[in-house]
């Protein structure tokens, strides 16, 4: 009787710290985040709860600015690296070329600080790019694009480790659908593109969506490229959020958490409307 | 399905895609070796080892005790992820993917509101600096280490392991003999990922973390703003190499594996 009872308790006893570690920080950082937003700051004397600093956050100009900006930096830099990812797969599965796959692993194995680095000395005054303009012979005009409002470097940081990671992700996706369906395509009439865009992609299409989750949410919510990349008017969510929960006015921390929990609700929102995408997917599938 | 099979146009927008990722990687070169490129000059100035020398004598300590630290956490997030992945096989799907759903969560957070959120938490508990670090680095390590491992699992089964055990081979011989080479290299893949989450943290260490716990991308973030690209290409680059490092390491490894004639699990 015990050993059967311990049989059954053993994948719970198996699962315990896995589970244990991933539940205890969400759910302790989750509730933390909501009471302080709600305005629950015992050690600052605020005990009562309120929807005062979520409500103050939607009329405020600032957070407003700041939401749209990460909001459209994240939807273009995710859409663009679908794209081009995509089509990066499509060439590395066609051509079968492993030194083309490699370089393309290597931004994936930098992180975003280090890839930042590569972007700004690429891409700002007086980089990279600059110099081979200058040895083209033509002036460089343009203006500076790290540090600039538009967020250029930002989303060129983003496409930069975003497209290879989803070209990895896809590639072999891809290879296997040219093996098995490209020939039948092109003996029924069908032309290159049409055969990507009607065969090949499709095949790829719950690959995409998961990557472009993972990528827009991150992209959203980050702190490394915005911080060190982006302007400093707007900031991005995740900078804003820590700059006023680090004001020298303590009670401003109820604000930052405030803005924190919204980012909370985003990533999870988010991941709800690509989880009904997903079994729509699999429902079509 | 080769480079033959492809059309002028593709292989010219291949050649672009190649451009456009290494454009990057030779100004990171570039900058490495020469210490200055003025605004009106074409080519690159004398080359230079200064920032290497700057790199060994400042910072190479914290390079490598980063890197071990994040070695460690992968394999902290591997030995847990292990059994988790092989309970939940066992288990009903429906089961399975509430479970899992719990395991993925980290990855759908955002590391700004899980480490703004969990300090005072881990403060009230008395958990500061080297310890909360290493708890959050694993909690982020930990979906994408699963995943593979999880994945690892349900393509190639248990069955040989249940066989083994069931022709009456003891639990170790059982493991080093017939689990291990079937899933060396799913372990592999899975504590590479792992390192890679954990290597490049840059925010859980500079929010929760103490003087102890400066990472290398902590130490690249001011090089990024300041003036000086030779030093922080430098970093970059030396960040890039140890990074390869456990890669090679890794890889050195799987070859080895195949040589000495292991399973499938090396392909």
């Amino acid at each position: 009787m015990t050993r059967r009872r311990l049989k059954k308790l053993l994948p719970c006893i198996m699962a315990f710290p896995a589970l244990a570690l991933a539940a205890s920080i969400t759910l302790g950082s989750v509730i933390n985040t909501f009471s302080e937003g709600l305005g629950y700051l015992p050690e600052l004397h605020m005990e009562e709860l309120t929807l005062q600093h979520f409500l103050s956050l939607f009329s405020d100009a600032a957070f407003q600015r700041s939401l749209w900006w990460s909001l459209r930096i994240a939807a273009v830099s995710t859409f663009l690296s679908v794209v081009l990812g995509a089509a990066l797969a499509w060439l590395l599965a066609a051509s079968g070329w492993r030194c083309a796959a490699r370089i393309a692993r290597l931004p994936v194995i930098l992180s975003y600080m280090a890839a930042a680095v590569l972007i700004y000395n690429t891409f700002s005054r007086y980089g990279l790019v600059y110099h081979i303009v200058r040895l083209a012979g033509l002036e460089w005009s343009g203006p500076d694009i790290v540090f600039s409002s538009s967020g250029t470097a930002v989303i060129l940081l983003y496409l930069f480790k975003g497209a290879p990671y989803i070209a990895l992700s896809l590639a072999p996706i891809f290879a296997r659908a040219m093996r098995d369906l490209r020939a039948a395509a092109w003996n029924l009439g069908a032309g290159r593109m049409s055969t990507f865009l009607h065969v090949i992609a499709p095949s790829g299409r719950r690959t995409m969506l998961t990557g472009a989750l993972v990528l827009f949410n991150f992209d959203l919510t980050a702190y490394e490229g915005f911080s060190y990349l982006g302007p400093a008017r707007p900031t991005a969510l995740g900078v804003l959020a820590l700059q006023t929960y680090q004001k020298a006015d303590l009670r401003a921390r109820a604000d930052g958490m405030a803005i924190s929990a919204v980012m909370i609700v985003f990533a999870l929102l988010s991941a709800v409307l690509f989880s009904r995408a997903l079994r729509r997917e699999a429902g079509r599938a | 399905m080769n480079r033959r099979s492809m059309s002028l146009p593709e292989k010219l927008l291949l050649l672009l895609f190649a451009a456009a990722l290494l454009l990057p990687l030779i100004s990171l070169f570039l900058f490495s070796f020469f210490g200055s490129w003025g605004k009106n000059s074409l080519l690159p100035g004398s080359p230079t080892l200064s920032g290497f020398r700057t790199f060994f004598a400042r910072d190479f300590g914290t390079a490598i005790r980063s890197t071990a630290f994040s070695l460690l956490v992968s394999l902290a997030t591997l030995i847990i992820s292990v059994p988790a992945a092989r309970a939940l096989l066992s288990l009903r799907a429906s089961t399975r993917h509430r479970l899992e759903t719990v395991l993925y969560l980290p990855m759908l957070l955002p590391p700004v509101s899980v480490s703004m959120g969990i300090h005072k938490v881990f403060l009230r508990m008395g958990l500061t600096g080297t310890g909360a670090v290493f708890l959050l680095h694993m909690y982020f390590a930990l979906p994408y280490v699963f995943s593979l491992v999880f994945s690892c699992y349900a393509s190639w089964g248990m069955e040989h392991e249940t066989a083994a055990r069931n022709l009456g081979a003891r639990f170790f011989p059982a493991f080093f003999r017939v689990h291990l080479p079937i899933y060396a290299q799913g372990y592999k893949n899975a504590f590479f990922m792992g390192f890679l989450i954990s290597y490049s943290q840059y925010f859980v260490n500079f929010y929760l973390g103490s003087w102890r716990d400066v990472n290398f991308a902590m130490i690249l973030a001011p090089l990024i703003s300041g003036s000086n690209r030779n030093i922080a290409s430098v970093y970059t680059l030396m960040y890039l190499l140890l990074g390869s490092l456990v890669l090679l390491v890794c890889s050195f490894e799987r070859k080895k594996g195949q040589k000495r004639g292991g399973t499938h699990a090396g392909t």
